[in-house]
């Protein structure tokens, strides 16, 4: 379980996340939603431990995220991969530092998702980037995947990949995956739970079929709602 | 499987060391470039060789250096930062295995230079031959001599490029810890750490000058005394680079953010 207690989080004037609390069930596929600027990426980042918390607390099972690393998988948004490494180097150089490293999902990936190890990283186009992005990170059995906007600026097709990849070999009860996007009817369909947020704060959250029924809406009606009356 | 500690490093450093080729290449291809080209033009005034030699010896000490502020920059510059915080190492193993394969880096040029230049000066020097012309000089040529106070010589010379890539990888991390004049910022702590280490090296540099001057002068010179000097000039600079390193590598863990 990963837990926020009243974190608070500005860089110099532009506060990211004020005086949050959430808490991201086990075993669920939990939709962060929000627009640009709506604190998403820092939420991710913080879990991950590559940012610190101004004021409040992060938690993963208990402990400080510096101390999970181990058990988080975590694809950004950028491209953080080295370029002159080809994707066969990538998997070798990543493989080294996971335990849960599963080398036949991988292979197998590699074929589902239409990559050849030899393609360079540099030299690839940005929906086989994000697709190598999507590859290393879901090789691994992490109890924990952190996905920062996987379908960001990514073509309509290779969405449907990143999503079935993700349908494909979701562990229900077992592994927990944290999706931050903006485009939720892409990944409406997927979502146990949703958080929505906007200039750091939690509008709306909880179950996602839950609010559907009680409010008749679907998400990005929803969430369109709930901005409207923050506004 | 869990991976040792050991292996992850490994890892790390291999790819510094990839990282780090180009420079590896550019110095192993001009000393064979100008050590080719001096044996054959320098056959005359074989003295006119030793400039050359000087200046790519120059280059491949000074270019580790160089590649300190490449190696840990591009991670910024290419956003792998990401990659490298999100794994499970600590700042002490990334750090680690970048001043080690700078310093390898270091070893390979430096080493290949020199024993390049002295294949030259055997193959330059045939008459009365180099060792003898050095004896005439009054230059002790005895094997032991060269090993021990050639060795220790490198020594010192590798534990101050350790100290000084430790100063870049501190200066470069405080550097990032601000949005703007990053550079400026890295550029002054460069120049503040180097004087206030300086600083507080000073007493120890005091006394192996005092030990100097009456060990080593031109009435009184020992090969022991200088191996000393030798030894103890390495180990101040070790500990100064270790001190710098324990300073960065906090930074690292502590501070640092994306």
């Amino acid at each position: 379980m990963i837990e926020f207690k009243e974190v608070s989080k500005s860089f110099g004037s532009t506060v990211a996340l004020d005086n949050v609390s959430i808490l991201f069930p086990k075993g669920k596929i939990i939709g962060l939603f929000g627009p640009n600027g709506a604190g998403k990426s820092t939420s991710m980042k913080l879990i991950m431990g590559l940012n610190r918390c101004d004021q409040g607390e992060v938690w993963v099972d208990g402990q400080s995220p510096q101390n999970k690393k181990q058990d988080v998988a975590y694809l950004p948004e950028i491209d953080y991969l080295y370029p002159w490494m080809n994707i066969a180097q990538a998997a070798d150089f990543i493989r080294t530092f996971y335990a849960d490293w599963d080398e036949a999902k991988y292979r197998e990936l590699v074929q589902y998702l239409n990559l050849r190890e030899d393609m360079k990283i540099s030299k690839i186009s940005k929906g086989q980037r994000a697709k190598t992005k999507l590859l290393l990170t879901v090789s691994r059995r992490a109890p924990y995947l952190l996905m920062d906007e996987p379908l960001s600026g990514i073509d309509i097709l290779t969405r449907e990949e990143i999503i079935n990849t993700l349908i494909k070999d979701y562990r229900e009860g077992e592994q927990t995956i944290i999706i931050s996007t903006h485009e939720i009817a892409e990944v409406e369909s997927l979502v146990d739970e949703v958080i929505f947020l906007d200039r750091g704060q939690i509008r709306l959250g909880g179950n996602a079929e839950d609010l559907r029924v009680e409010r008749n809406m679907s998400l990005v009606e929803l969430m369109k709602e709930a901005f409207r009356n923050a506004d | 499987m869990q991976t040792s500690g050991w292996k992850k490093f490994f890892k790390l450093y291999t790819k510094e060391m990839w990282e780090l080729r180009p420079e590896i290449f550019i110095v192993l291809a001009a000393t064979l470039v100008i050590d080719i080209l001096l044996y054959f033009k320098a056959q005359e005034f074989p003295a006119l060789a030793v400039a050359p030699l000087m200046m790519i010896l120059g280059l491949a000490a000074f270019l580790p250096f160089i590649s300190s502020f490449k190696l840990l920059g591009r991670e910024w510059n290419f956003n792998t930062v990401y990659l490298l915080l999100s794994l499970p190492v600590r700042g002490g193993s990334i750090l680690g295995s970048k001043l080690l394969a700078l310093l390898s880096q270091y070893i390979i040029g430096t080493v290949v230079v020199s024993a390049g230049g002295v294949i030259l000066a055997f193959l330059l020097f045939p008459e009365p031959g180099l060792l003898e012309t050095l004896r005439t000089l009054g230059i002790d040529t005895r094997i032991q001599t060269m090993l021990s106070s050639g060795l220790l010589f490198f020594l010192m010379t590798l534990a101050g490029m350790a100290y000084v890539i430790c100063i870049s990888f501190f200066s470069q991390l405080l550097g990032r810890l601000v949005k703007r004049f990053s550079s400026l910022v890295t550029a002054v702590v460069f120049v503040a750490t180097f004087w206030l280490m300086g600083k507080a090296m000073n007493p120890l540099w005091q006394q192996l000058e005092n030990y100097n001057q009456v060990h080593l002068n031109q009435y009184n010179f020992s090969l022991a005394a200088l191996n000393q000097v030798l030894g103890i000039s390495t180990l101040i600079m070790m500990a100064g680079a270790a001190i710098v390193f324990i300073a960065a590598v906090l930074v690292y863990n502590h501070k640092i953010e994306l």
